[in-house]
């Protein structure tokens, strides 16, 4: 066993070469490593920082290929921070990044209606959306009435009241309607309280005259509600 | 400083170094960018991880177990564009994922096949404005279609065809008074009160737990028609029991005059031993003058004519039971047209009754003519209450209530009768 005292000998002495070097060792390295972010589309790695994010695209599904830029920095509504060809644009409503609707990208809306913008996308982006001839746009999520389609009613949408209610910005989590699409879309966990009605309460009136009668159904009313839990895994 | 402490410290310090210089942060929702591949020309959306309960309902149904989610939800048969995944992907329009299908989508009167299996058209409700008056639970359904609660007409396909439960409160007559006087009430008819009562078909609630035929209970919802049919008020020697009358006649076993051993040599059709009333007062016996057809069919070494007895009804045209009243099957033209005792001794009403214009006049005829039909049942049973007949060795004066001393010309006899459940009457 080394001797506690020659250890701290030792850790003396390699201090004292330390602190005797012209070099000194910064606490956190790579800080004064600089990106170059004069090229097109954003050049900081949005992966140094959300790994977990990278590593749930790449565990396939949609959007496997596609950048973080492409969903984070697309909405002309923005501004994002850019510098191309000696232009700075220093950010409005947001710097590198900005959290957006899924229907951004899926509400069917071409240029110039649409807030989606490739302005801030770098050119080598293009292949992870358009890589194919057909696809032009991103799948409109039709069905719920928010898309230009005149066709898309969504009167019969089973999950509409869904999509709607998380679309109220005064009590949202997500932006838009996001808590709906991811909620389907992706593996994320959800508990859902769910409260159904369990009897149907049923006002039968017999209507009569001497000579004639019917039998009046006036009212039909849900009741006896219970709740219960869903826990999508 | 003892070990352990020293250890617990050095471990708490560099987990805190760990968290403050790691690069990486943490998801506040992880998962959310674990986006489901939707490749397939269909639905890759697993409903079930949402919606366990209802596939455990559909699990314990006796109808629709072996349906997926989308063979209802996303059924094609409406023209609803859904939304789909695929290289050419489908943006939906009325619908994205699902839709909450009417009942009607696929029992209309074509039908449809879900699943391999043919979806029977529902019976008169498939029909245009839900088919013939004479359908019992029309006006049920047509209110259904009214309400916002549900899709369609689905409310009322779900209270009898599921175990959703229903509450129903009901509000009609107390009771009817009218003087019988030569076949005739005069201006003696008159109605008085109002009840309110309620039946509870309590069951799990499961609107996806769907029951099979058999399991779809009249007298739960019409539990006031089985206690006046069952328990009624009671009386002595007989208990006052409503709704279905006792056929009268002067023979009976153990001197009773409305069981069997009767003139017509056969049980009497509407008669439920006493002993056995609880479990007799079922769907069949509702069948007996709700659906003839359906019960002629049930039942076909029957002796009583129900072939032409269902050809008197509307019952091949309603859904499931007929509103009808007792002329339907005894008026003057029907197959059962009231007559007397057939072995009473000869005279002028031998065999012809008060549904003959040749006997006692079109009485049956008179009042489906003249009084409401909710009351219509009531007035025969006013008379036909086997606890307003009580026995006796001959059965004359009884007889003469009605019928007169003469027997031809025709009694007087104030009656009161209340509705169901209680039944409660006199005939003096």
């Amino acid at each position: 066993m080394i001797n506690l005292k020659r250890m701290f000998l030792i850790i003396a002495i390699l201090s004292a070469i330390a602190v005797a070097m012209t070099h000194t060792v910064t606490l956190f390295s790579g800080q004064h490593s600089w990106y170059n972010l004069s090229g097109s589309g954003s050049n900081v790695p949005c992966l140094k920082c959300h790994e977990d994010i990278g590593r749930e695209l790449d565990s396939g599904g949609v959007h496997a290929s596609i950048d973080c830029e492409c969903c984070h920095r697309t909405s002309k509504m923005v501004g994002y921070a850019a510098s191309e060809d000696g232009q700075v644009e220093p950010g409005q409503g947001a710097h590198s990044a900005s959290t957006e609707e899924c229907m951004l990208c899926h509400n069917g809306r071409r240029r110039p209606e649409t807030n989606f913008t490739h302005d801030y996308l770098n050119s080598s982006s293009c292949l992870q959306c358009h890589d194919s001839e057909y696809v032009l746009l991103a799948a409109a999520a039709g069905g719920f009435g928010l898309t230009p389609d005149l066709c898309d009613t969504g009167t019969k949408a089973a999950h509409r009241s869904f999509v709607l209610e998380a679309m109220i910005v005064d009590d949202s989590l997500m932006a838009g309607a996001n808590e709906a699409c991811i909620a389907c879309h992706t593996t994320i966990k959800a508990n859902i309280e769910f409260n159904v009605s369990t009897e149907a309460k049923i006002n039968v009136n017999n209507v009569y005259t001497e000579s004639y009668s019917y039998w009046a159904v006036t009212e039909i009313t849900p009741t006896n509600y219970i709740p219960y839990t869903e826990v999508k895994e | 400083m003892r070990p352990i402490t020293f250890a617990i410290i050095l471990v708490g310090l560099v987990s805190l170094v760990l968290l403050l210089t790691s690069t990486n942060v943490f998801s506040l929702l992880p998962e959310q960018h674990k986006f489901i591949n939707i490749d397939n020309p269909s639905n890759d959306i697993d409903c079930v991880a949402c919606h366990s309960r209802i596939r455990a309902e559909l699990d314990n149904s006796d109808l629709h177990g072996n349906f997926s989610c989308e063979d209802c939800h996303r059924f094609e048969g409406t023209g609803i564009i859904f939304a789909e995944g695929g290289s050419l992907a489908t943006s939906g329009e009325e619908a994205h994922a699902a839709y909450t299908p009417r009942c009607l989508d696929c029992h209309d009167s074509d039908g449809a096949t879900v699943a391999g299996e043919y979806a029977t058209p529902a019976r008169a409700f498939c029909d245009e404005n839900y088919g013939c008056e004479y359908s019992a639970h029309k006006a049920l359904v047509a209110k259904a279609n009214e309400s916002s609660m549900s899709v369609g007409e689905n409310e009322a396909c779900l209270v009898c065809h599921t175990n959703y439960s229903c509450e129903l409160d009901y509000s009609y007559f107390k009771g009817i008074s009218y003087n019988l006087s030569s076949w005739s009430f005069g201006t003696s008819f008159g109605y008085s009160g109002r009840r309110d009562y309620t039946a509870n078909w309590g069951k799990s609630g499961a609107k996806h737990v769907f029951l099979s035929l058999d399991k779809i209970d009249c007298t739960k919802c019409h539990e006031n028609i089985y206690e006046a049919l069952v328990t009624g008020t009671n009386g002595d020697p007989d208990d006052y029991l409503t709704h279905a009358p006792i056929e009268i006649s002067h023979r009976g076993s153990s001197g009773r005059h409305w069981d069997t051993g009767n003139p017509w040599r056969h049980d009497r059709y509407h008669y439920v031993p006493y002993e056995n009333r609880a479990e007799s007062v079922n769907n069949s016996y509702c069948y007996e003058c709700h659906n003839v057809n359906k019960y002629a069919d049930d039942n076909p070494s029957l002796p009583y004519d129900l072939a032409n007895v269902a050809t008197d009804t509307n019952s091949s045209n309603v859904h499931c039971a007929e509103a009808l009243w007792c002329q339907t099957c005894h008026g003057r033209t029907k197959t059962k047209k009231v007559i007397d005792n057939p072995d009473y001794p000869s005279g002028a009403d031998t065999a012809k009754g008060h549904s003959d214009t040749s006997g006692y006049g079109d009485f049956v005829d008179d009042v489906t003519s003249n009084y409401a039909r909710t009351f219509q049942g009531d007035i025969c049973m006013g008379c036909h209450e086997a606890a307003v007949h009580p026995s006796s060795d001959n059965g004359t004066e009884e007889c003469q209530r009605c019928h007169g001393s003469d027997q031809t010309s025709g009694g007087n006899a104030d009656v009161y009768i209340e509705s169901e459940p209680s039944g409660d009457a006199t005939n003096n």
